[in-house]
């Protein structure tokens, strides 16, 4: 008797467990103030795949980005390249000279705050001043942040100016902490 | 002895031969290999190709949406932005000109813009006191626009510093300087920026004007007289 109960429990904590896990909806949160937002979506996990859309150059600039992005959280986020098929997620670049951003993040049909798919996308005819911080600022988003405009955060990863090479900061960690 | 000496140039030779045919194998599986892996390679961004067009097309059919999007704008201060810009204009949004999409989810929106000052032009002298209109080109537009870079809103009195691209069309098109930091509300001739990044809120037109060009320009150079 007691081991069937004993089973239950476990069976019960389990299921739990993974119901937190796929419905995981967060109210908004964040502000200027506290260095980081809630930008109303991430991705399910912390584990996220994408394939690859894009020259040499930009690729190797995002894995740059994914990298840094990586290794500032200290290893709490894996970014993956998988081959095509695998993932709907992917990386890419466009050229437009009359768009004036330099990159940009989309998603796509959201189901309790999770995204279905994700893209970034890089406009090659423009220059940055950080492809690198610039591809983890992107990365940053798909993982739940939104933008900070305010002065006094401009040293942030999630600053939304391209102002040069920025890092991780316990604040930005922190905003992730909030989702993860 | 003669038996002896054939058999070591036999032996010889065949080592020979056989360290040749190795070596030349071994190159020819070494070219095989390249071969093979430019052709996955080509292979992979083909598939990565149709794999986007297969993306894109269930969002131009509406059967997928785009539910949010975020971008990185260039971090341009004023004096940066008048220096960069090729006319720099005080007016007011008359109407929406067009809005659309490039390459299927890239958003724009054109307005029929009313210039009441030329700050800074490229345009010929005559055509600053005679061009009352211009069409802008802004990022986003009504069904996907950008949280840091709000639509012009018609009627509303803006300054803008402008740039004149081609775009893939080939068609010419004036932009804003870096976004949103080539365009600033008035409110009663005052800046009235939602996002305040430069500290400019408060200062008048004309103010805020001259500090971009560091004192160089204090008035406009042409004034549109609307009847």
């Amino acid at each position: 008797m007691k081991k069937i109960v004993l089973g239950l429990i476990v069976t019960t904590s389990l299921f739990t467990g993974i119901n937190s896990v796929s419905a995981h909806n967060l109210p908004n949160a964040g502000s200027e103030s506290k260095g980081w937002k809630y930008v109303g979506s991430h991705w399910p996990s912390t584990s996220t795949k994408y394939f690859e859309a894009t020259t040499d150059t930009w690729e190797s600039r995002f894995k740059s980005g994914a990298s840094k992005f990586r290794s500032e959280s200290g290893s709490k986020f894996s970014i993956s390249e998988v081959s095509v098929g695998n993932t709907q997620n992917f990386i890419e670049n466009y050229s437009s000279s009359s768009a004036t951003w330099v990159a940009r993040r989309t998603v796509y049909s959201v189901s309790n705050d999770h995204p279905a798919r994700w893209r970034i996308q890089f406009n090659s005819a423009k220059s940055a001043n950080s492809w690198t911080t610039v591809a983890a600022h992107e990365i940053g988003h798909v993982f739940g942040l939104d933008d900070l405009y305010e002065g006094y955060n401009n040293k942030k990863l999630m600053y939304g100016y391209d102002s040069g090479v920025r890092y991780m900061q316990s604040s930005d960690k922190a905003g992730f902490n909030y989702i993860y | 002895m003669n038996i002896r000496k054939t058999a070591i140039t036999i032996g010889v030779l065949s080592l020979t031969v056989g360290t040749g045919l190795y070596i030349s194998s071994a190159t020819e599986k070494n070219i095989d290999t390249k071969a093979e892996i430019k052709a996955k390679t080509d292979s992979q961004e083909a598939l990565a190709r149709k794999k986007v067009e297969e993306l894109n097309s269930k969002v131009a059919s509406g059967e997928e949406k785009v539910l949010s999007q975020s971008a990185v704008f260039p971090d341009v201060n004023k004096e940066e932005a008048f220096q960069e810009a090729d006319i720099v204009i005080k007016g007011k949004v008359e109407s929406i000109n067009k809005e659309y999409m490039e390459n299927t989810d890239i958003p724009f929106t054109d307005f029929n813009f009313n210039v009441e000052e030329y700050w800074k032009s490229d345009l010929k002298e005559e055509e600053n006191n005679s061009i009352k209109q211009l069409v802008v080109t802004q990022d986003g537009n009504s069904e996907l626009n950008f949280n840091e870079h709000p639509l012009m809103e018609v009627n509303k009195e803006y300054i803008l510093f402008l740039k004149r691209v081609l775009n893939n069309n080939n068609e010419e098109k004036l932009i804003m300087i870096a976004g949103p930091n080539g365009k600033f509300n008035l409110n009663e001739n005052f800046i009235d920026q939602s996002i305040d990044t430069q500290s400019v809120n408060g200062e008048t037109a004309d103010e805020f004007i001259e500090d971009s060009s560091q004192g160089e320009v204090n008035e406009p150079i042409a004034e549109i007289i609307t009847k």
